[in-house]
């Protein structure tokens, strides 16, 4: 079963994996220390490993969209792994797999969302002076992009939108930074997704207070703006076409 | 985004490109300025949205969030928002609309998640109810509402009926589903021929298993045997202890458990392999039938998200509709030359939320009258009759009637305020070094068409810094930008520039002295304040009365010095403000420092630091500074 759990991990190492075992979702390792911390949860272990033993926390499946809100709403990811086979039926561990990740600016379930306020997903793009700037409410499938210039407009569209999460090109900065603008001062502009899909490769994630530690997660690639920002306006523009065929 | 819901994205609609030209724009600080997203210090819920937001539906309150957001420049589009509400003010038809608005549930929400496959149970029945208030809702749209208002029309023309959405959700849904579709029970019985037989198996046990249970009783001849049912053993029937010797052979045992055996018999077994089966097959019927209406939904999604956003819209024009009746506000006019006139403004959070009577105020800027100087004492209503302005205007350029008696408006394209801010200790910035930020900010990015608000710029820093600072920013945006420009100030030096200045005019806040103390007025006046009332302020705070009399007397002295000085005339200490000829004073003496200038730049160009040994630089700046104290 951790071997599982480790290959699917893998696949998922900078969100906290929630693995389903039972009437539990289960978090191991790092991510139980820090689910821990974060939610108040009784951090356990379970069996050895290397003859030390494994730091196990789990919330039970019933309540898990409360932790999920809160989370979220602490600019965290999670990926969510269900048991896919029946485990009655099946030899050795039941097979999982990840149905969905929760991150602050992608969640829909009406638990997770505050009513009377858009929860935005947006990513960034500067180059030179100018920027792009993109946004999506997945939870009601708007999705908007304006291009301006300088520091100052471009705080004043965070400021106005404040979204849940913020993807920006990696190695740019934080790009409200000579605005006064901070990242992750609160609900709203926050965590930078460091995803491995196309659309953010080089997305860089920034929480308040993890800045310094997520500083190892920087790889500078001045060619990506040059490369990059075209480019996304091209694919975005072609997905949208592609949405409405 | 595909990554994270592991699934097809049917309802992200177009791309849409704002474009900032298109939209009022405000800048960062000025929305938390202006508080129009959230209230600042202890009053947080006092803000602007909060007054606006009376919406009746959810997506509702989140189009009015996206209107304040983007205030817009169009004429035409703000005039029939405007146009819209003043139907719905006629014969408070908004009140019957509201209340079919009241049974709409987040229909945008719920199809997005039908969209990406994760709507509950719930949220079918969610829209179920929803779409079958939409009758109403047309109902509450009567013609000659419509007719009134051609934005209503293009709204109403976006609400569908969706009748064979209803119908299919009406036969397929249950009355009232669980919240989850894993136990079942979730697809209502008539939907589905085969589902319903699964049922019926899987559900019909009772009379059977009443007609087993007399059967085996009269067959053993135990009285207290009982057919029982949990989910781990399946169907079993329980002796009592001391008579489970006298069971049949072909009873096996299951369990045991206190004072009683607990057993099956083949006939049992067979029918509960019969009964769970089928209960197993109509689960898996249903997430099936389930799967499919989600798909007949996602078929219809287009015309469902726009009603949803008509709905949006127009319950965003419904609460713009009751705000303005509810709290007493008027139609905006927008012409298209320059202007900005406001009779009794008010401002609307301040007259919502504050303990006293408001005081409503005038205000009036055009084309050649562009900057009012504003003085009067500290509490005296300055920041508030600013405020009022952008507020007014905001609310104008959002589509919404506004908070005055009479509001006429010219093109806006931006606007500014300097209002006092708390020392940025996050960023490591001193309050002055945000307030010179702001104020550069301003300085380069205002035009003749922007509205601007400085609100005792220089404060930060010592009186002479602050005082020439604010002075040459005042100028600059009344000579050079030119915009409308409130620019309230505790330095009466500024109040020459009405004079000196063209488009330049004094106004002051009134209070009037009461025994020792002070009221506000908080009325606007012409002219400018002839006192500030810093010591009565402080007396109303509790400042303790031998202080406030030292500081009577101190202020008696320094005012004979300052008159004494400007007795003694121009070449006096104080010269950069106040007589004319002393604000010949600075380019004056830049003329005079031209000679000494030239020099030094001519001398600093011979220079060849390359070329220098360590010792000539040394000589060649003592040379320089020579010269300079010349």
């Amino acid at each position: 079963m951790m071997q599982q759990y480790l290959r699917i991990k893998a696949e998922h190492a900078d969100v906290l994996l929630f693995y389903r075992m039972g009437d539990f979702y289960e978090l191991f390792y790092d991510d139980a220390r820090r689910a821990a911390q974060l939610l108040g949860i009784t951090l356990t272990q379970r069996g050895q490993s290397a003859g030390e033993p494994i730091p196990m926390a789990g919330v039970p499946v019933q309540s898990v969209d409360g932790y999920l809100a809160r989370l979220a709403r602490l600019g965290e990811s999670v990926a969510i792994c269900e048991q896919i086979g029946d485990p009655a039926r099946s030899k050795g561990p039941v097979e999982r797999r990840v149905i969905r990740i929760v991150t602050p600016g992608t969640v829909t379930d009406a638990a997770l969302l505050d009513e009377r306020r858009e929860t935005l997903l947006a990513a960034v793009a500067v180059e030179g002076a100018r920027f792009g700037l993109a946004w999506l409410e997945l939870s009601a499938g708007r999705f908007t992009m304006l291009e301006g210039e300088g520091a100052v407009a471009l705080a004043a569209e965070l400021e106005r939108l404040r979204p849940a999460e913020l993807l920006w090109p990696e190695g740019a900065g934080w790009p409200g930074a000579q605005s006064g603008v901070e990242p992750g001062t609160e609900r709203g502009v926050t965590a930078g997704r460091n995803g491995r899909a196309p659309a953010s490769a080089v997305a860089l994630r920034a929480r308040l207070g993890l800045a310094a530690a997520d500083r190892s997660a920087r790889h500078a690639r001045p060619a990506w703006l040059r490369r990059r920002w075209p480019a996304a306006g091209d694919r975005r523009s072609r997905r949208a076409a592609a949405v409405r065929a | 985004m595909r990554d994270t819901q592991k699934s097809a994205l049917p309802h992200i609609r177009a791309l849409r490109v704002e474009e900032r030209s298109e939209a009022l724009q405000i800048d960062a600080a000025t929305r938390r300025n202006l508080e129009l997203d959230r209230g600042q210090g202890s009053r947080e819920d006092a803000s602007l949205i909060a007054l606006l937001d009376v919406a009746a539906t959810s997506m509702g309150s989140r189009a009015l969030r996206r209107w304040l957001g983007r205030p817009i420049t169009d004429a035409a589009l703000l005039r029939g928002r405007y146009a819209a509400i003043g139907a719905l003010l006629d014969d408070l038809r908004y009140e019957p609309l509201r209340e079919a608005l009241r049974a709409i549930g987040d229909i945008e929400r719920i199809l997005a998640r039908v969209a990406l496959r994760t709507a509950r149970p719930r949220d079918l029945a969610g829209l179920r109810l929803s779409i079958a208030a939409l009758p109403a809702l047309r109902a509450a749209l009567t013609p000659d509402l419509l007719a009134a208002a051609p934005v209503l029309q293009t709204l109403a023309a976006g609400i569908a009926e969706h009748a064979d959405v209803l119908a299919l959700l009406g036969r397929a849904i249950a009355a009232e589903p669980p919240a989850v579709l894993r136990d079942g029970g979730v697809i209502a019985s008539g939907y589905d021929a085969e589902l319903d037989e699964l049922r019926r198996i899987a559900t019909h046990t009772d009379d059977y298993l009443l007609e087993l249970e007399a059967r085996e009783r009269e067959r053993t001849g135990i009285a207290s045997l009982k057919l029982g049912y949990n989910r781990v053993q399946g169907f079993f029937i329980e002796i009592a202890r001391s008579q489970a010797e006298r069971v049949p052979a072909d009873y096996l045992r299951r369990q045991t458990v206190r004072n009683a055996e607990r057993f099956i018999t083949p006939e049992l077994k067979s029918f509960e392999d019969r009964v769970l089966g089928a209960r197993e097959r109509a689960l898996a019927r249903e997430r099936e039938l389930y799967d499919g209406i989600l798909q007949q939904l996602i078929d219809r999604l287009a015309p469902l998200q726009r009603t949803a956003e008509s709905i949006a819209e127009l319950d965003a024009l419904a609460a713009l509709a009751e705000r303005a009746r509810m709290l007493r506000w008027s139609e905006p006019e927008l012409v298209t030359e320059p202007r900005l006139s406001i009779v009794a403004g008010r401002h609307p959070v301040v007259e919502r939320y504050g303990s006293e009577p408001f005081v409503p105020n005038d205000l009036e800027l055009d084309a050649r009258e562009r900057m009012l100087i504003i003085t009067g004492p500290n509490m005296g209503g300055k920041s508030t009759y600013m405020r009022q302005l952008a507020l007014i205007a905001i609310l104008a350029h959002i589509g919404s009637w506004v908070p005055a008696g009479r509001a006429v408006l010219g093109p806006l394209d931006r606007i500014f305020t300097r209002i006092g801010a708390a020392d940025d200790l996050a960023g490591g910035r001193s309050t002055f070094m945000v307030e010179m930020t702001e104020t550069a900010n301003i300085l380069h990015n205002a035009t003749e068409r922007s509205l601007v608000l400085m609100d005792e710029v220089g404060r930060g820093t010592s009186t002479y810094d602050g005082l020439a600072l604010a002075w040459a920013a005042a100028r600059h945006l009344a000579t050079r930008v030119r915009a409308f420009t409130l620019f309230a100030t505790h330095y009466f030096e500024l109040t020459t520039l009405a004079a000196e200045l063209e488009g330049v005019r004094n106004v002051h806040l009134d209070a009037a002295e009461h025994g020792d103390g002070v009221v506000f007025l908080h009325a606007v006046k012409p002219g400018p304040a002839n006192r500030s009332y810093g010591l009565a302020v402080a007396q109303l705070a509790g400042v303790p009365r031998e202080v406030i009399d030292a500081a009577r007397r101190r202020l008696e002295m320094l005012e004979a010095q300052r008159d004494a000085i400007a007795a003694a005339g121009p070449q006096a200490e104080l010269p950069l403000f106040g007589a004319p000829a002393a604000r010949e004073m600075a380019p004056r003496a830049e003329h005079a420092a031209d000679g000494i200038g030239e020099r030094l730049r001519r001398e600093l160009e011979a220079l060849d630091p390359d070329q220098l040994t360590p010792r000539a630089a040394l000589e060649a700046l003592y040379r320089l500074r020579d010269l300079s104290r010349r």
